[in-house]
């Protein structure tokens, strides 16, 4: 099961490099002209955010300290919002970087769970609210999260004119 | 049933679930808007993830299928600012609920089998070789990234996060 959950997340990192391949690196947190409402998701927020919540899940599970850097909580974790000044973010390269380091850490930690770890109930309550079981919750790092922000990135690239990926 | 199935149905209830919310507050009339020319819309994406449906259940049943990149709104196609190209609400989220059930019925029953089943379609064939490798991928990546659309679509007109 997990090596499936395994193979789509990488399907995601690979997609997420699709999708800013082409993108200079000034344009990383640009916002579409005449958006009105809340700022859209942009790319360094986008790829920040995933690279962020695998380091945070990888260290849930059990993965040791994250390796993320702190004031990443605070730019890229659950509550933040993306900024439009470009200065805040790191590089699309760094991005990048931590992205793919922050996949292979959780990804790392999960392959080392033993196979009866994924049926039994989330251990914190918190979680367990939302996520009965390890499995529910190795679907949501693995999968279905990266995915859903992904096509936030998708939906930015069009609403800046950009091709589809 | 394998724990896979169940892993892949967790997120599939998940997606329907998470479907519901981002539409459920959508005025009819505004389900083709696109806040900036070339963004999908939740008409359409609801109906081009409803071109896989008849998909899946044909792989879960062992039956063959059109490629759906040809279907109207296939993978080719283009979201257009036109409410006439497209069912109404209430239509495209009976459909989906629907066969989202359809799905899951078909995939607790067969999907064990239906997985190791060889992919028929050619051109997944070389990276996706068995409907195992395709189903997992068109039930959570492929719903989720196009869910992850309307919620932009959303936030772009300061609609609720949901």
């Amino acid at each position: 099961m997990i090596e499936a959950l395994i193979a789509m997340s990488q399907k995601n990192l690979d997609y997420a490099n699709r999708l800013v391949a082409d993108l200079p690196p000034e344009k990383m947190s640009t916002q579409p002209p005449a958006v009105t409402g809340k700022p859209m998701n942009h790319a360094a927020w986008v790829l920040g955010h995933l690279a962020f919540v695998a380091d945070f899940y990888a260290t849930v599970l059990g993965g040791g300290q994250p390796a993320a850097p702190k004031h990443w909580s605070d730019l890229f974790g659950m509550n933040s919002a993306p900024q439009p000044d470009a200065s805040q973010y790191p590089a699309k390269d760094e991005l990048l970087r931590a992205l793919a380091a922050g996949h292979d850490r959780l990804i790392a930690v999960v392959r080392a769970k033993p196979a009866d770890f994924w049926p039994q109930p989330v251990a914190d309550e918190k979680r367990r609210a939302r996520f009965a079981t390890n499995t529910a919750l190795a679907v949501h790092m693995l999968v279905n999260h990266d995915a859903i922000h992904l096509g936030q990135l998708s939906a930015w690239r069009r609403a800046l004119g950009l091709p589809s990926v | 049933m394998s724990t896979l199935i169940d892993g892949i149905l967790l997120g599939w209830d998940n997606n329907l679930a998470y479907a519901k919310q981002l539409i459920a507050d959508i005025a009819p009339d505004r389900m083709t808007h696109q806040p900036r020319p070339g963004m999908t819309h939740p008409a359409w994406v609801l109906c081009h993830l409803g071109v896989y449906h008849p998909v899946m259940l044909a792989m879960l049943n062992g039956r063959p299928f059109p490629d759906p990149k040809d279907h109207r709104y296939g993978f080719n196609s283009t979201a257009v600012d036109d409410p006439t190209q497209y069912p109404p609400k209430q239509d495209l989220i009976a459909s989906f609920e629907k066969h989202h059930t359809l799905i899951a019925d078909a995939l607790r029953q067969h999907g064990d089998a239906a997985m190791e089943l060889p992919t028929t379609l050619d051109r997944w064939k070389p990276k996706m070789p068995r409907n195992g490798h395709v189903l997992p991928d068109l039930m959570l990546v492929h719903e989720s990234i196009h869910l992850g659309q309307i919620s932009v679509w959303r936030r772009v007109q300061a609609m609720p996060r949901v």
